[in-house]
């Protein structure tokens, strides 16, 4: 069992004081493996805060994401039996369309495909693949979308199988969903 | 009430005791040694004798024993040492005399035997050590003996072996002192009362209130005789008015313990004293003269405690209520204090009774003690003094909510009591004055929160205090630092923090870096709570406390600064004052404005290092506001609609006479410094402003906006990696637009698709020009249901003006069709425009085809087709079947050509990305719902390839 967490849009300090206490809460050091970042932390702080909840923090450049931090546009981690792909996402033409979103799949070569951007939590399947989401941990404002409720998503990840939660904050509550997911075998 | 056993000690302990002369060291410790030994012998004696029960014998071993106590050689500490062996051997003296008490009442008997030991040292401890055995078998006896001992003990003047003698005094007779009794308790109060009358009515004049009372006595204690053994010193004026009174008093026995506890901590005390004016030996040097001295003060201090157990004493009697205390005790106390103007003395005894009795006693005197304390000796320090009272009194009140019941009273009284001293003690030092004004302030938050009038009073006077004199030492720092950390963590409340309008001032008092400490200290407090200030006064207000985080001063640290801590520590502010902008707004959109507004016109002047920092965030708080009224807007729209005009909960904008447009213009009016300093995050924050005003609907502003973003681009960005994430950055940005005409639109697209065909680097250029083709075939489908009723909505609106321009536009954008998706959600198409689209596509198969490397080329054409694709699978009738067919073929035939070294260059990526994408067109053969649509395609060729 691999507990991985997927948060990304940050947006601290430009857009948003910092990460709802509901979810700080949630989120202690030691229990997580793996940190997808989705980018656009916008700030060292977010990155170091990142690295106190796990030892493995992956994360890709975001469009608001200083030059010289050096993240990679886009990468690609394998975690147990899967491959995972982590992009930002504002690289997709147009804007987190599902379609586009399995194009970068195929080039990528990906079990799931991790985006951001949209500042909106989604999950769906396409030809067995798993697109995720994670949407905006701090709830930021995003220029193209208007009703933002804070999210992100932890995988528990064994074997072929995937569990994942998601966790969004809704007028100051936190709500959790759940999502299974498992990996079809390879016959063709 | 809770009554300390321990006796308070002094607070203030030197530890590094000055050596004395090691042979003077040597001298004591032989002669302690000597003593001691001398002491065990008799001691063993003793022992023996009281065994055998031989009582003439034990008295003389214990005489014996006590000779020691006679040495006036030893110094305080040594002859502490002794003490302690003897007064220990002397528990045998005293059981011996409890035996015999029993066989026959020969109490007055041993106690007069006593008296015929010749020296006064031994004799004077036996006879307490009797007469406390005789008190014990006969409490009748006790105002007799004690006020007869209390007399004797008068007869031993010297310092120390008089202070030990009465502490001997004080620890036989603690357990035998009257005190009032559980029954008694209940009409205590009428008895205070009676007393008070007494006090009023006490005569100074002794004879007369003799002759007064002599014929009062009526009690069973008639034939009680006052010994008069040794002649009445000045210093019994107090004992004798209290024997006056006893006399008339007697159903009050448990005055004599107070008045002989009293009497005697006076008498310690000046014994006490004393000992510091011991004269030193005639033969030493000047140098060793002067250690000699401290070491005798030293000495000195360690025997508080013995002074002080009278103090603890009094405390444990239930007969010191408060009315006692305040009428007997204190008063005296306070007096004796005052008159023995000796600084250790007057430091340790204040000190010993606000530690000792009840805190509720002290809420009752507070005018009392602050009556004497602008009086001691210049060199107490009042300081300790009145913070340990205010410490006292927090604690007091934490435990005890809402027992004490005037409040303003104590902190008005601690206030009189401080200008009264600052006014006469010239001597105070300021850090002390700030350190009690901190005390205070910690007080007056604790008592009574809400007036924030008192603590802001408090603020100016630390103020004041300051104005006056130099610059300000380390420690002086710290505590202007802690004064203004204290309201800070007290409120947690940043709201009312502003409300203290001497803040700023004090915090102006300090220097650069404090300044910066403090302030960092009270954006993060707001943040820490999440406190949020949704006034633009308050605003205002907190950005002039913290204004040496936004701005440059005098004293500000320059900016060429190299030192990179100075650097790290200026980020981290910036990155707070960034995070906390965000805490500012109101519910009200307005005040909201002008929240912007006053940050701005700060941030304006912070000098181009934060401008670059701080503008950012800035004009993010803006947009949420420009999306906030549109939101609004939206709503006000929906209750036109329905008529109901009676929901008026919310904003009127135009009585407010703002819209989002005005927002936007003030967004442009920030921005204009930061083009030239920040070209590419200026870049994308136009484009930021661009979906928001286009979301509005200002299509001039979303417009102008893009034409900014487009101008940056051309003007500033150079570097051939950034210019091809710009502009596939500002093309995938207007894809996503809406309120454009579409002759707008399509200008915006004209200019990305040269910009894109400009790129230097050919990879660059293919993968720009294909991001452009996604323009001319827009898709509204950001959620698709949404979506579609908006742009329903928007057609709609413009239905209403006029019929007409709906159909303009539908034939401006040529083609909008109802394509229905596998969920069968409505898919709109905004704009479309198939020989554009294909151009794009085509130049980019172009321009790929000139690549000399082949795995770029296939990685390329492989990424032209998945477009395709995509274009194909909207069954848009922008990409048909056939030009799928043909790109396919040329694909293969690129493979064909390039087969000698197909394996070689073809990595791994690139293959996998190939066959995806076959096997994609596989499945949508197969799916049912595109079965239809994907029929045409050919994929035998690939298939026989790939098997190959």
């Amino acid at each position: 069992m691999v507990l991985i967490l997927l948060i990304g849009d940050i947006h601290i300090p430009q857009r948003s004081f910092g990460i709802p206490e509901q979810f700080k809460k949630l989120l202690v050091p030691g229990k997580i493996k793996h940190v997808l970042c989705t980018g656009n932390l916008t700030s060292k702080e977010s990155l170091e805060y990142l690295k106190t909840l796990a030892s493995e923090v992956h994360v890709v450049k975001g469009n608001f994401d200083d030059e010289n931090l050096n993240f990679p546009e886009t990468k690609t981690i394998q975690l147990e039996n899967f491959k995972f792909g982590l992009c930002h996402g504002h690289q997709i033409v147009p804007w987190g369309d599902q379609k586009s979103l399995q194009v970068l799949q195929r080039k990528m070569d990906v079990d799931i495909l991790v985006t951001g951007h949209t500042h909106e939590f989604t999950a769906f399947q396409l030809e067995n693949k798993l697109f995720i989401n994670p949407g905006t941990v701090t709830g930021a404002y995003s220029g193209f979308n208007d009703e933002i409720e804070p999210s992100f998503v932890l995988m528990d990840v064994k074997g072929s199988k995937i569990i994942t939660y998601v966790y969004q904050l809704k007028d100051g509550d936190v709500s959790v969903e759940k999502i299974t997911y498992t990996k079809p075998s390879e016959n063709d | 009430m809770s009554r300390k056993d321990k006796t308070p000690k002094i607070s203030q302990k030197n530890q590094e005791q000055k050596k004395t002369p090691t042979t003077q060291v040597g001298e004591q410790t032989q002669l302690l040694d000597s003593l001691k030994a001398a002491a065990r012998r008799s001691g063993f004696y003793l022992q023996r004798s009281v065994q055998e029960g031989k009582l003439s014998d034990s008295i003389k071993q214990a005489g014996e024993m006590l000779n020691g106590l006679r040495s006036s050689s030893l110094s305080p500490k040594n002859y502490y040492d002794l003490y302690l062996f003897v007064s220990d051997e002397l528990r045998y003296f005293g059981l011996l005399l409890r035996e015999s008490i029993k066989k026959e009442p020969i109490a007055s008997i041993i106690y007069r035997d006593v008296q015929f030991t010749s020296r006064i040292i031994p004799r004077l401890y036996l006879l307490i050590t009797a007469g406390a055995v005789v008190i014990e078998n006969n409490p009748k006896k006790t105002r007799e003996i004690l006020l007869d001992l209390l007399e004797m003990c008068k007869g031993v003047p010297h310092p120390t072996r008089g202070l030990f003698l009465r502490h001997y005094l004080s620890q036989m007779t603690k357990d035998l002192l009257p005190d009032i009794s559980e029954s008694e308790k209940g009409s205590k109060n009428g008895n205070e009362k009676e007393i008070e009358k007494e006090i009023e009515k006490e005569p100074k004049n002794q004879k007369s209130n003799e002759n007064e009372n002599k014929n009062e006595k009526k009690n069973e204690n008639k034939n009680v005789k006052i010994k008069k053994e040794e002649s009445k010193t000045e210093n019994n004026k107090n004992l004798q008015g209290n024997e006056n009174e006893d006399k008339k008093n007697n159903v009050l026995p448990w005055m004599i313990s107070i008045n002989f506890t009293i009497q005697n901590l006076i008498e310690m005390n000046k014994l006490w004293i004393r000992i510091q004016h011991q004269k030193l030996p005639g033969n030493i040097s000047k140098l060793e003269r002067v250690s000699s001295r401290i070491k005798l003060t030293e000495e000195r201090k360690d025997l508080c405690s013995l002074v002080g157990t009278n103090l603890v004493r009094l405390s444990q009697l239930d007969s010191v209520t408060l009315e006692v205390y305040k009428e007997r005790v204190l008063p005296i106390l306070l007096e004796q204090i005052e008159q023995c103007g000796d600084k250790i003395a007057q430091s340790y005894l204040t000190e010993a009774i606000i530690l000792v009795f009840p805190d509720e006693y002290h809420i009752h005197t507070l005018p009392d003690l602050f009556s004497i304390l602008p009086n001691l000796h210049q060199e107490v320090n009042i300081k300790n003094i009145i913070i340990l009272l205010i410490e006292r009194l927090i604690n007091f009140a934490n435990n005890n909510p809402k027992s004490i019941e005037n409040t303003f009273l104590i902190t008005q009284i601690f206030s009189k009591g401080i200008s009264s001293i600052t006014r006469k003690r010239t001597s105070l030092p300021r850090i002390h004055l700030l350190s009690i004004l901190n005390g205070l302030m910690k007080l007056s938050l604790c008592l009574h929160p809400q007036r924030i009038d008192f603590i802001n009073h408090m603020l100016s006077s630390c103020v004041k205090s300051i104005a006056i004199q130099k610059k300000l030492t380390k420690d002086e720092i710290n505590e202007i630092l802690s004064i203004l950390s204290t309201p800070l963590d007290f409120y947690n409340d940043l709201n009312i923090l502003v409300q203290l309008e001497n803040y700023s001032m004090l915090i102006d008092t300090l220097p650069n870096e404090n300044r910066r400490i403090i302030s960092l200290k009270f954006l993060e407090n707001g943040l820490n709570t999440l406190t949020i200030v949704s006034s633009p006064k308050k605003v205002s207000k907190l950005l002039e406390i913290t204004k040496v985080l936004f701005l440059d001063s005098k004293d500000s640290i320059s900016e060429n600064e190299e030192d990179e801590n100075l650097k790290s520590l200026f980020f981290r502010e910036q990155y707070t004052v960034c995070r906390f902008i965000h805490l500012l707004r109101s519910e009200n959109i307005a005040k909201s404005f002008k929240i912007l507004q006053i940050i701005a016109d700060t941030f304006s002047s912070g000098g181009t290092r934060r401008i670059k920092i701080t503008i950012p965030p800035l004009v993010f708080s803006a947009l949420q506001l420009a999306n906030g009224i549109r939101q609004l807007e939206k709503e006000k729209k929906k209750i036109l609609n329905n008529n109901n005009k009676e929901n008026k909960d919310h904003d009127n904008l135009e009585d407010i006479g703002l819209s989002a447009k005005k927002i936007f213009e003030f967004i442009h009016k920030i921005m204009t410094s930061l083009t030239k300093l920040l070209p590419l995050k200026s870049l994308k924050l136009f484009l930021q402003c661009a979906l928001a005003s286009d979301k509005c609907n200002f299509e001039p502003i979303a417009y102008e906006f893009m034409t900014k973003a487009i101008l940056v681009y051309n003007d500033h960005l150079k570097d051939p990696k950034t210019q091809y994430q710009m502009i596939n950055y500002i093309s995938s940005t207007l894809q996503t637009l809406r309120a454009f005409h579409p002759d707008n639109y399509s200008l915006l697209c004209n200019q990305c698709g040269g910009y894109s065909a400009k790129l230097n680097i050919a990879p660059h250029q293919v993968r720009a020009i294909v991001t452009c083709s996604y323009l001319f075939l827009s898709i509204i489908k950001q959620p698709l249901n949404i979506a579609y009723k908006e742009i329903k909505e928007k057609i709609e609106i413009q239905d209403e003006k006029n019929k007409n321009k709906k159909i303009v536009k539908v034939e401006k954008v040529k083609k909008i069709i109802e394509y229905k998706r596998p969920s069968n959600e409505p898919v709109l198409l905004y704009f479309i425009d198939v020989k554009r689209l294909l151009g794009c596509i085509s130049r980019a198969i172009r321009v790929a085809g000139s690549l000399m490397e082949p795995s770029l080329l296939f990685e390329l054409l492989i990424e032209i087709l998945n477009t395709c694709l995509y274009f194909f699978e909207l069954d848009s009738g922008a990409v048909n079947s056939s030009f799928i067919n043909t790109l396919l073929d040329l694909i293969l035939q690129k493979k064909s050509e390039n087969e000698s070294n197909w394996k070689q260059l073809l990595t791994k990526p690139i293959y996998n990305f190939y066959y995806l994408t076959f096997k994609h067109i596989k499945l949508c053969k197969k799916n049912k719902e595109t079965k239809r649509l994907f029929k045409p395609i050919k994929i035998e060729k690939i298939l026989k390839d790939f098997l190959k």
